[in-house]
């Protein structure tokens, strides 16, 4: 019998803008959602030059509340058909991503996110982007997202121990006190004689 | 399995402090969503750097990884077809362009602006985006040292030509566009209103529509807050020349600070742009599609930053009275002198340290922390000081050769500075005579007139 595999909790999310309203939160944790802190997925939309969005990406930010949390996200371009061939434009005729991920409470490193989990959270996500986009002209929703379950590391991350620091020598501290107490006191006098 | 790139935990910080002492101003892009302030960006430096060579007198550079960027974003713009930059989704307030102009042994960098882009959406929607990134975009706004306001175009012919509901979507953006500029300044009560300028851009639109600048200013004035913006400008605008008057100062563009110049842009040209019917997400909709191999004609992209760093010149100009004036520079000659005086005794020291073997190791240790402050004044000073002492060796013809290459140096920054701001002045003038109806205090006061000084 094999043993279990080790899961990892983790909350999907979605940011994205719609026809007519702008980048936004549109899926977020629900423990996020009811801490009224659902704008802590939006980092996951950070862009820059030189920072590449093609491939996913992993993101630790932090919440409202310090907590740590880790976005493991990916960009798809937004599309009127679920293959992506025919690309979603906003009301001014611009293209537009959709930026799609789970987010797991706490900083992790080296999460597992199979392809069956990814194309399982692209449904998920276009059937809640399909239910915004149908009530955008009434405003935004915002929707909650519950617990899903990811692999966890097979092993955990190796960090390398810190390299031990030197032990002062005993005595050296007031060593150089007295040193710097003494020098100062001679360039003073030097410096006098130097500048008169 | 999925390749995953670990990424920091928050943004990067600040471009570092290099020591780049060259000047540089803030200047934020104040437009709705779809406005235009992508393109804008893309398009002016591709235009402003594509021909260093120019009879301009400047080219615009930036770094490698932006000037990427901003070339994608620009071929995108001028490719035929409905592609246009995709809709902004970060606030991005690290964009450094940089102007420079050529001197007898290459380009000399002379002035940074640096830009910020950001999603217009949340000029409207207090929704959009995150609490931080709203934070972001006020920051930029209220540390700008110069503003465009970006009135959008398309949205003004659309107001033109249907009336009603798209009058009123043009006064909507236009009214919270104006909340902006006027809030940017009252963030920073003790700093002056930054240099504004009005853009209309996609002003291919309405000249391939028949309207002209006149009308589009008065469409401006119309709107209430708009003229609110312009009273509140106006008013800074007669003190400045009152006091302008007091110091009998000539100006370097011929205008006042202050004075709201309203600039027709397009990043194409006339012709290049139809409003086509295409399918929008399978909805049939009036879209700005680009016409196949036509010649590209911008208008006005350079005349914005031309017009901003002689209107802030004034501006801090006009600020400081004469006694203002001397007490800075008593204050920055004392500096010198301080941070000079303090330069030489620690080089003093030093130079000890080479004939002061007993002490050597010591005297280094301590003059350690101060080695980065040492800059070349310091030296100058110390090496004339050092000339009064025959046991320091130091050679008069090599410390004068230096003095000399210095004071070239020097020279020709002055010479680059002075070149670029005539460059400019010379650019709005010309922008000035070929555009007549830029000026909207002129436009103010014309409705004005026509109200019978009603509604101010």
């Amino acid at each position: 019998m094999n043993p279990p595999v080790p899961t990892l909790s983790a909350w999907p999310f979605l940011v994205t803008r719609g026809i007519l309203l702008g980048y936004r939160v549109v899926i977020a944790p629900e423990f996020l959602v009811s801490a009224g802190d659902a704008g802590a997925v939006y980092a996951s939309a950070r862009t820059e030059p030189g920072l590449s969005t093609t491939g996913p990406i992993t993101q630790v930010v932090k919440a409202a509340n310090g907590e740590p949390l880790t976005l493991i996200h990916r960009r798809l371009p937004a599309a009127v058909d679920d293959l992506g061939a025919v690309p979603l434009r906003d009301r001014h005729g611009r293209p537009f991503p959709l930026i799609e991920g789970y987010a797991l409470r706490g900083a992790h490193e080296d999460v597992l996110v199979t392809d069956e989990q990814w194309r399982e959270l692209h449904r998920f996500v276009l059937s809640g982007y399909r239910r915004y986009l149908a009530g955008e002209s009434q405003g935004p929703l915002l929707i909650p997202s519950r617990e899903h379950s990811l692999n966890a590391p097979a092993t955990p991350p190796v960090r390398p121990a810190p390299a031990p620091r030197p032990s002062p020598l005993p005595g050296f501290g007031i060593t150089m006190v007295a040193l710097v107490i003494v020098g100062a006191g001679v360039v003073a006098v030097l410096l006098v004689l130097l500048l008169r | 399995m999925t390749d995953l790139v670990a990424q920091p935990a928050s943004p990067p910080a600040a471009p570092a402090d290099d020591g780049d002492d060259t000047p540089a101003f803030k200047v934020v892009a104040i437009g709705d969503g779809a406005a235009g302030k992508t393109n804008f960006l893309a398009m002016l430096y591709q235009h402003l750097s594509g021909d260093p060579d120019s009879e301009r007198g400047y080219h615009l550079s930036t770094d490698m990884e932006r000037r990427i960027v901003l070339d994608r974003q620009a071929d995108q713009a001028a490719s035929p077809g409905m592609e246009w930059a995709q809709s902004t989704e970060w606030v991005d307030d690290h964009i450094k362009l940089s102007f420079q102009v050529p001197l007898v042994g290459g380009p000399a960098e002379v002035l940074h602006i640096l830009y910020t882009d950001y999603p217009g959406e949340y000029l409207r929607d207090d929704t959009a985006g995150n609490k931080e990134q709203r934070e972001s975009l006020r920051q930029a706004i209220a540390e700008a040292d110069a503003m465009f306001m970006l009135v959008d175009g398309e949205r003004m012919l659309n107001a033109f030509q249907g009336g009603g509901e798209h009058e009123r979507e043009f006064s909507a953006s236009l009214r919270a566009t104006v909340a902006e500029v006027q809030r940017g300044p009252a963030v920073h009560r003790s700093r002056a209103a930054p240099p504004l300028q009005v853009i209309i851009t996609k002003w291919d639109l309405l000249v391939d529509a028949g309207f002209t600048l006149e009308q589009a200013r008065d469409a401006l004035v119309r709107e209430k807050n708009f003229r609110g913006m312009l009273v509140a400008r106006d008013k800074k605008t007669t003190q400045d020349e009152q006091k302008d008057r007091r110091k009998k100062r000539n100006r370097v563009a011929g205008s006042a600070p202050g004075r709201v110049r309203i600039i027709p842009v397009s990043v194409l040209g006339p012709g290049a742009v139809e409003l086509v019917v295409q399918d929008l997400n399978g909805v049939p909709t009036e879209m700005r599609v680009k016409r196949e191999g036509f010649l590209h004609r911008p208008i006005n992209l350079d005349v914005p930053l031309a017009a901003i760093l002689p209107d802030r010149l004034d501006q801090i100009l006009a600020d400081m009275s004469p006694q203002m004036r001397q007490r800075a520079e008593r204050r920055a000659r004392w500096a010198r002198f301080r941070a000079n005086h303090q330069g030489v005794r620690r080089l003093g020291g030093q130079a000890l340290e080479t004939t002061q073997e007993m002490w050597g190791g010591l005297v280094g240790m301590m003059l350690l922390p101060w080695a980065g402050k040492i800059t070349q004044a310091m030296l100058d000073l110390l090496s004339q000081h050092l000339l009064q002492h025959d046991e320091f060796a130091v050679d008069p013809a090599a410390a004068e050769a230096r003095a000399q290459v210095l004071r070239r140096i020097g020279n020709q920054s002055t010479q680059a500075r002075s070149a670029l701001l005539e460059g400019f002045a010379a650019r709005v003038r010309r922008f000035e005579q070929d555009f007549s109806g830029w000026d909207a205090q002129e436009g103010l006061k014309l409705w004005r007139q026509g109200n019978q000084g009603g509604a101010s």
